[in-house]
């Protein structure tokens, strides 16, 4: 019989029906066995083995706890217990189990039950006629009350010893077998090891491991017992429960959009930040570099932009709280791409992090993005732009367990080669060609380089031989700035974490230190942290957890000194050092003397970032199904920056208005000077304190085994306090004890006040934001096979100047979801798809702009103090913060999104495909408008913008066996943006070559250049083609330009190849991206006018190729002179035609390409000698990132990120390690 | 007990949730209000209205014949020039040589003028249009309207002459500047009005401001505009136009109201030193302000270096032109008479020459402020005097001729070092030279003040020659055309509103 089992056990999951038939026969079986001693115990060993085939047959069934809930109305006069059994049979689909012989010979029976449970029946039924049941699934046992009892009471204690193995024979430690239907249980040691005392003979144990698929034991008498477990082939989806911060729901009741990612699936070196390794990583998400120096922040973006003046930062949740950034966000520095000057504290902020950069990355457990409406609409207006939901490791119990992991990486430096400048004597040839040509420029600098040298000789100051000799010399110097700045810069990280615990209390800790050395010389970052979690279940109905985690981060970094940039751009001519090896001074544009190596070592900025985190958690299961959890955390994050440049700099030399140690004290400059000695030091300190404090009630139900709701109103407030001050000071002394000295009150010869100390005043900063919300979420399933979402959420601040009508409206979504593979139906197929599921949602959010308003808000100006009172009168005086736009309203956005998730054969090709549309209406957009309005543009709800994207993620496991696993990932995005009815625009052609420019039938980032024609052969002067295009309007810029293309590409797509041979695994990920349009960097670095390149400038060297009169065919223009001037366009506007080549098609290129990323290389010890060394697990790995790209030929071999003004992206090597006790 | 602990949870939430709500979500703001009170809004004015430290147009005296231009100094003892000046010369080059895309390139703090002044224009409209959403007195909004519509019509007078050809040239046809008169923004795009019809509101938005300031508000010091303030514009406003008899009118209102002029020789130091006790617009010292504002110490920080701290000769300084007009007496060292003292007090003098023994130059300094104490521009009653004088020889009408010479007359005595030697008198009698000399007066007297040169140079069709030296030492000469009298409109304003037509150049 026991060999039938597995073929019972797969019909029974197919059809109720076959199940009684083949039922009929057992009975018949059992019916044969009479009740002699011998046969007695044959036929309990044969009732044990029916128990083992009915647990088996439980398999394919719901919890076994659902039964209890199922109701019955039964109504019988004098009936046959089996004629009674029929009867509940119909009525509930519960299939009886018995000994037809005994069942006969029992009485008759009344019944007249409503609404009755299955035990009530059963109880009432089969009182006093000697029988007992069990109901196993939905199997009702009958059996004698006399013979049962005493024999399952009293079984032989039997020992079942095993270990519990992966596939690559590593053992497991914490491992739970089970024997399955009861709670007796245990877990493997670290060698994988378990002892079990099993009541009977043959039970089937039930292992279980996270991440690896859940298995069924029969013990069939034997007693030592080998279990290999099999790993979960992943979807791109590695997680089956989804987190939304506010709840944990399962993946297939879920109906909104989620994508999720296990921190194991991550890869971390020295210089990742959390947000670098998820680059790629996730569909939907892009992570941009603002900046290749360490410690600065990346730009986070989910599903593209829905705001256009607004943050579009996601909102990071870490343990269910939504992390406020550390510092205010202010929309100028956030927004830039460039163009924007930083102000002195700007220097602080870049290197202050974002939100989450307290968070040690190795404390993650999973990480999961919420992108449509439904999955956000609980967190509100704030979550408009994404969620990003971070669960930290919890600990676990068993044995404690100590991890270590350290990492080394290694980045490459920037070389010349990459960048195509040109070389000393290619660079002093052009400032030959400019005096050979006799061009002239409005502006020119004549005392350094080639010019220098020419003009001490013109002037007489050196003789031709000199002149000859000092040129001869300039064309060799060839100085390698990447040499002097910067460094191979090498990165450590060291993370320790301990866990365990019993089965009702569990901690978990790390420590974590990371060193980051930027390639820069100067720019280094250093953090600790430290967490602690403690989960603890008090009682069967209370569960608290509590945790603490402490960072601190130190970051060192430039002031007004921009290495990268200077060695991009510094004419290579000008020597680094003087013939003695000393460092070589010039006068650079201000005027002054000028070193970037003396000017970096007496200037910087050092920023520390402190930061606690402390949250606490309860749960209270007040009755089955109704809990209550209450979470409350406080944050505070204290920031301090410093930003300095002490008096021997040129940008202080400016200001004192002499070059350090030239003159006297008693020299009238001295006494006239601003700041004769001393320094600047910019200050800022931060702090930023939040609380959250978050109760919910939740009632979960499941009704007929089929229907389950889960229903949830909670409330939610939180206040964060920003409190500091920013201050600038002159006088620093920081070569001497950083003291302070006094700077003059006055200049001295006309007795005005030292401007120096007018307009710099301590500024303070105090800002309470306070957030109300209530929320509420509703969800359904009927047999796992439908689901229905539904949330809603309102919210309410204490912001000044908000939208006051348009408070506490709501936010809601909702979601439908069909399983198909659960449908009965479709197990048939379920060898080949193994799973397809379709979902849908639908969501409205609003989102607030926060420095607009529909009122007329003043402000007292906070800075400096002759803003804040008039000085000649001593009024108060008040500006404007925000002009009164009538009629603003929040901007409204729907979302509608489409999923399909499928798997195919096991799982083994599994994917989810999507499609969202959102339409944002009374989006505000900033019009640009005439300056004589009094402002250079104006928010209005005008516009609205429709958003809509596809995203597709696959995932293929092409070999898994014992020693080789082949999986391949695939994830691409694309996304639709148009902004339709944006009113009035302001058409230049700036707007139209920067994709800014919307015009219909046109992709919203399209882009026109002007039409290159080619060169003057007399002049060199590019040829544009201004030519109106006939029926056009020439005020439109494009009347008189050429489509050439839209900057998004195409397709991105990443794909990440995993390979594992034994024990070494190898994994590799790369980015492709097909079609779109860019600009080359400028071949001519001209602003409005043109003029000849600088002594100071570099010049790329494309230009090697440009026009000269001995070479009328060449591929690039001439030199720009001051003959080249601006004239009138067609529209009105001012250019010329450099500007205009620099914005035309000749400098379009295709930005196709494919990148590697990375390449990792794994190895883990064999448990053998893991356990030889103490150790549980050991690996070891090496990896390499940005190792190679392709693009399209456009770029000639040049590197594109270069070609285009970017920094290149540095290579770099990693090693790490890790190691678990 | 289950259910009651249910009914305390939910009680607790609730009852937590929302009496506590009204407080905790209570708008505040540290710095932040919405004005409800002619106080606030008087305030707001103050901030936005009033012009006060804005620097607005400090260019202007570069395109004047007050400036010289001497290229780059060379350092000391050498031939190599000295880089320090380089920004000056850089910053003031464009502007010297009235080259027509002066405003192409990346616009300094002041240069932008168009848009600092409509931004003003913007503060001035949108206190006229919140003026009946605030609680006050009526008198106090009567006043405060006075005032902006003060304002908004001395913003477009700079603008309409700085954008538009002089009104006597075709002022109904040549374009002036846009006039928005509501605060409100909007995206359509407004054509410039004639230089005709940017008058007319100016002198509508001044004669209705004259009434409200007289009938409510005496400003309570010189920083604030009251009705004389109003005669003061309307003074030049119709001197601008040509409508002499107005214009007379005005100034003499102005003047029999306020008849203190300030002595100059009562601002010298006792011992005739070079410091002063005070300067012209010293506002302690100085009675016959009407109206100040301005001052910012970034002012010579453009185009010249502060006074004092290079020893040589920057590239731009006070022509000798204009220094050579004025009657040096006894000589610049004498300590008795110092003759006309607005050589002496107006500018600063860098007191490190190149070469020892020559005389020190003019720095442009004791007129534009170097002081925390009170402003550099404004309105003088001098200047009303000299408008005064100006329109009579122009009328020309009975005993005009005289009336004016002696206006200038009292002028000159208040402006001469009369503590040892007494003023003679002058005495012109033909009217072409009494011009000449009126307009030489009007120089002396008014330079790098409020851009009066350059409007003067415009309206008066005077020639201008400029020799500008470049870093290289290269001089070049530029001379002044007519239609570089309306600046080129910045390409920024140009950017945003494509209806605005480019100025011929």
């Amino acid at each position: 019989m026991y060999q039938h089992s597995p073929l019972l056990n797969a019909l029974m999951g197919v059809s109720g029906l076959f199940l009684t038939k083949h039922n009929k026969c057992m009975k018949k079986n059992i019916y044969n066995l009479t009740c002699s001693p011998k046969r007695m115990r044959r036929k309990i060993w044969l009732i044990m083995k029916l128990t083992g085939i009915i647990l088996l047959a439980g398999i394919m069934q719901l919890s076994a706890a659902v039964y209890s809930q199922k109701h019955l109305t039964l109504k019988l006069k004098d009936a046959k217990l089996i004629e009674v059994f029929a009867e509940i049979k119909a009525a509930t689909g519960y299939t009886f189990v018995y000994n037809t012989d005994e069942i006969e010979t029992k009485s008759n029976v009344s019944v007249n039950i409503t609404n009755g449970t299955l035990q009530e029946v059963l109880d009432k039924v089969l009182n006093g006629q000697g029988l007992k049941y069990t109901i196993v699934d939905n199997v009702v046992v009958i059996s004698s009350l006399k013979i049962s009892t005493p024999l399952i009471v009293t079984p032989p204690p039997i020992i079942v010893k095993g270990r519990v193995i992966n596939e690559q024979g590593e053992a497991l430690l914490g491992a739970t077998v089970v024997i399955k239907g009861t709670p007796i249980g245990a877990t493997t040691d670290k060698n994988g090891r378990f002892t079990l005392k099993i009541p009977e003979v043959d039970v089937t144990l039930v292992i279980t491991y996270i991440g690896y698929q859940r298995q069924e034991v029969i013990t069939d008498g034997k007693t030592e017992l080998t279990i290999t477990l099999k790993s979960v082939i992943t979807s791109l989806v590695g997680v089956d429960i989804v987190s939304t911060g506010y709840q944990d729901i399962k993946k297939l009741n879920f109906a909104g959009s989620a994508t999720s990612i296990k921190a194991t699936d991550l890869t971390f070196n020295g210089t990742n930040t959390l947000e670098q390794a998820l680059q790629g990583k996730l569909t939907g998400l892009v992570i941009q570099n603002t900046s290749g120096l360490v410690g600065t922040r990346q730009k986070t973006m989910v599903r593209g932009q829905s705001t256009l003046l607004g943050s579009q930062d996601p909102i990071w949740v870490v343990d269910g709280i939504i992390q406020e950034d550390p510092l205010p966000f202010k929309v100028s520095t956030l927004n830039a791409l460039g163009g924007i000057t930083p102000d002195n504290f700007d220097y602080v902020r870049n290197f202050v992090g974002n939100a989450i950069s307290w968070l040690n990355p190795l404390d993650i457990e999973d990480i999961t993005i919420l992108k449509d409406a439904s999955a956000t609409a609980i967190y509100g207006v704030r979550a408009t732009n994404g969620v990003i939901v971070i669960n930290r490791k919890k600990g676990k119990s068993g044995p404690p367990i100590i991890s270590y992991s350290t990492s080394v990486n290694i980045g490459e430096k920037v070389t010349y080669d990459r960048l195509n400048m040109m070389n000393s004597k290619e660079r002093v040839a052009v400032s030959k060609e400019i005096w050979d040509r006799g061009l002239t420029a409005s502006v020119t600098n004549n005392n350094i380089g080639y010019a220098g040298e020419l003009n001490d000789y013109l002037f007489g100051r050196s003789t031709y031989d000199q002149f000859n000799a000092n040129v001869s010399k300039l064309e060799t110097v060839n100085v390698n700035w990447f040499n002097l700045l910067f460094r191979v810069p090498i990165s450590t990280n060291h993370s320790i974490s301990l866990s365990g615990g019993n089965e009702n209390t569990q901690y978990y800790s790390s420590f974590g230190y990371s060193l980051v050395n930027g390639t820069a010389i100067g720019n280094d970052s250093k953090s600790y942290t430290a967490n602690m979690r403690v989960t603890s279940r008090l009682t069967d109905k209370i569960n608290i957890s509590a945790t603490l985690a402490v960072s601190q981060a130190n970051t060192n970094g430039f002031y007004s000194v921009e290495p990268y940039k200077y060695a991009a751009v510094i004419n290579r001519s000008i020597p680094a050092f003087d013939t003695a090896g000393d460092r070589l001074f010039y006068r650079d544009r201000t005027g002054y003397l000028f070193n970037i190596m003396n000017e970096r070592d007496n200037s910087g900025s050092t920023n520390k970032n402190f930061s606690v985190n402390t949250n606490f958690n309860l749960n209270y299961d007040i009755i089955k199904g109704l809990r209550f959890s209450s979470l409350f955390s406080i944050n505070q994050s204290i920031v301090t920056g410093d930003s300095y440049a002490s008096q021997q700099t040129a940008q202080i030399a400016a200001l004192r208005r002499w070059d350090y140690g030239t003159v006297l004290v008693t020299d009238p400059a001295y006494i006239s000077s601003q700041i004769p000695m001393g320094g600047i030091d910019n200050q800022v300190d931060n702090r930023s304190n939040t609380w959250n404090f978050r109760n919910s009630l939740s009632y979960s139900h499941v009704f007929n085994a089929k229907h389950a709701f889960t229903v949830m109103i909670g409330q939610d407030v939180n206040s964060t306090h920003l409190t500091g001050f920013s201050t600038t000071q002159y006088g620093y002394m920081p070569e001497r004890g950083s003291f302070f000295i006094d700077i003059p009150s006055t200049i001295t010869t006309n007795a005005s006040v030292n401007p120096l100390l007018v307009g710099q005043p301590r500024i303070t900063l105090d800002r309470l934001t306070n957030n109300a919300g209530g929320y509420g979420t509703m969800n359904y399933s009927y047999d796992n096979r439908y689901a229905i979402n539904f949330s809603i959420r309102t919210d309410a601040s204490n912001r000044f100047g908000q939208f006051t009508g348009e408070r506490f409206k709501p936010v809601y979504a909702g979601g439908l979801r069909w399983n198909v593979t659960k449908e009965k139906w479709a197990e048939k197929i379920n060898q080949v798809l193994s799973n397809l599921s379709f979902r849908t949602s639908f969501g409205y959010q609003r989102n607030i702009i926060s420095s607009v308003s529909p009122d007329l808000i003043a402000r007292v100006p906070l800075s400096p103090a002759s803003e804040v009172y008039d000085l000649f009168t001593g009024e108060p005086r008040l500006l404007i913060s925000s002009l009164p736009y009538g009629n603003l309203r929040w901007e409204k956005k729907g979302t509608l999104n489409l999923g399909v998730d499928f798997g195919f054969i096991n799982n083994r090709i599994s994917g989810t495909f999507e499609y969202y549309f959102s339409n944002v209406n009374d989006l505000i957009v900033t019009l640009p408008v005439p300056t004589e309005y009094g402002v250079a543009s104006m928010p209005k709800n005008g516009g609205s913008m429709t958003n809509s994207g596809i995203e597709l993620g696959l995932n293929f496991v092409a070999v898994r066996s014992k020693d080789y696993t082949l999986n391949i990932t695939f994830n691409t995005s694309k996304t639709y943006n148009q902004l339709t009815n944006t009113g009035n625009q302001t058409q230049t052609w700036t707007s139209a070559t920067s994709g800014g420019y919307f015009a219909d039938n046109f992709p919203v980032t399209g882009f026109w250049a002007f039409d290159f024609k080619g060169i003057n052969p007399q002049t060199g002067y590019p040829i544009i083609d201004l030519a109106v295009a006939d029926g056009k309007d020439p005020k439109d810029p494009t009347s008189f330009m050429k489509y050439v293309g839209k900057k998004n590409p195409d397709l991105t797509a990443g794909f990440g190849l995993n390979f594992r041979y034994k024990m070494l695994s190898f994994s590799s990920g790369m980015y492709l991206q097909l079609g779109g349009k860019t600009f080359l960097s400028p071949a001519y670095n001209v602003s409005n006018t043109p003029a000849l390149p600088n002594e100071y400038d570099n010049l790329s060297r494309e230009l090697l190729q440009r026009w000269t009169p001995a070479n009328t065919t060449a591929m690039f223009p001439g030199l720009p002179d001051a003959k080249n001037t601006n004239f009138a366009l067609p529209n009105g506007e001012f250019s010329n035609p450099y500007v205009m080549y620099n914005y035309s098609t000749a400098r379009v290129v295709n930005a196709t390409s494919l990148r590697i990323n990375n390449i990792n290389v794994n190895y883990t010890l064999p448990v053998k000698i893991s356990n030889m060394l103490r150790c549980r697990n050991v690996s070891a790995g090496f990896g390499v990132s940005n190792p190679f790209y392709w693009v399209s030929k456009d770029f000639k071999g040049i590197d594109p990120e270069v070609a285009t003004g970017a920094q290149p992206r540095a290579r770099s090597y990693s090693f790490h390690l890790n190691v678990s006790f | 007990m289950k259910k009651s602990v249910i009914y305390i949870l939910v009680f607790i939430i609730s009852t937590g949730f929302l009496s506590s709500c009204k407080k905790f979500l209570a708008e505040t703001s540290r710095d932040e209000i919405r004005p409800s009170t002619t106080a606030d809004l008087t305030s707001l004015m103050n901030g936005t209205a009033y012009p006060y430290q804005t620097p607005m147009d400090m260019y202007l005296d570069l395109l004047t014949d007050d400036i010289e231009c001497h290229g780059l100094p060379f350092l000391p003892n050498t031939t190599t020039p000295n880089t320090a000046y380089s920004s000056y010369l850089d910053n003031g080059s464009p502007l010297f040589s009235w080259n027509p895309s002066m405003f192409d390139v990346t616009l300094q703090f002041d240069q932008d003028s168009w848009q600092i002044y409509y931004k003003k224009i913007n503060g001035c409209n949108l206190i006229m249009d919140y003026l009946s959403k605030v609680t006050g007195p009526e008198k106090d909004k009567n006043a405060m309207l006075g005032q902006v519509l003060f304002l908004r019509a001395f913003y477009y007078l700079k603008l309409v002459n700085i954008y538009g050809q002089p009104y006597n040239l075709n002022p109904a046809t040549n374009l002036g500047v846009p006039l928005i008169l509501s605060s409100i923004v909007s995206d359509a795009r407004p054509l410039r009005n004639t230089v005709a019809e940017v008058y007319a509101q100016i002198e509508t938005d001044l004669l209705k401001s004259a009434q409200l300031l007289k009938d409510n508000y005496v400003p309570a010091n010189v920083f604030r505009v009251g009705h004389i303030t109003a005669y003061a514009l309307l003074s030049r406003v119709y001197l601008y136009m040509g409508n002499y008899d107005k214009a007379i009118q005005n100034a003499t209102d102005v003047i029999t109201v306020k008849p203190y002029f300030t002595d100059l020789k009562t601002l010298l130091s006792p011992t005739g030193g070079l410091s002063a006790t005070g300067q012209i617009y010293d506002v302690s010292s100085s009675p016959e302000l009407i109206w100040v504002y301005g001052q910012n110490p970034k002012n010579t920080f453009l185009y010249y270096p502060q006074a004092n701290s290079f020893s040589v000769f920057p590239p731009f300084t006070v022509s000798q032109n204009l220094y050579n007009l004025y009657d040096p007496g006894a000589g610049y060292l004498s300590t008795t008479n110092k003759g006309d003292l607005r050589a002496y007090l107006y500018f600063s003098k860098y007191t490190n020459t190149p070469v020892s023994g020559t005389l020190p130059y003019p720095g442009r300094g004791a007129k534009i402020g170097q002081s925390q104490l009170y402003g550099d521009r404004g309105i003088r009653l001098s200047e009303m005097y000299l408008n005064r004088a100006e329109a009579k020889i122009r009328r020309a009408q009975g005993t005009d001729l005289t009336d004016a010479l002696a206006d200038l007359n009292t002028l000159r005595i208040n402006r001469y070092d009369t503590r040892t030697v007494a003023y003679v008198p002058v005495n012109i009698t033909d009217p072409a030279a009494l011009f000449t000399f009126c307009q030489n007066e009007r120089r002396k007297e008014l330079c790098l003040e409020e851009g009066h040169r350059w409007f003067d140079i415009r309206r008066w069709g005077l020639p201008v020659t400029h020799t500008l030296i470049d870093a290289n030492g290269q001089s070049t000469n530029y001379t002044l055309t007519g239609l570089q009298y309306a600046l080129p409109i910045p390409y920024t304003a140009i950017n945003n509103n494509y209806n605005l037509v480019q100025n011929p150049r």
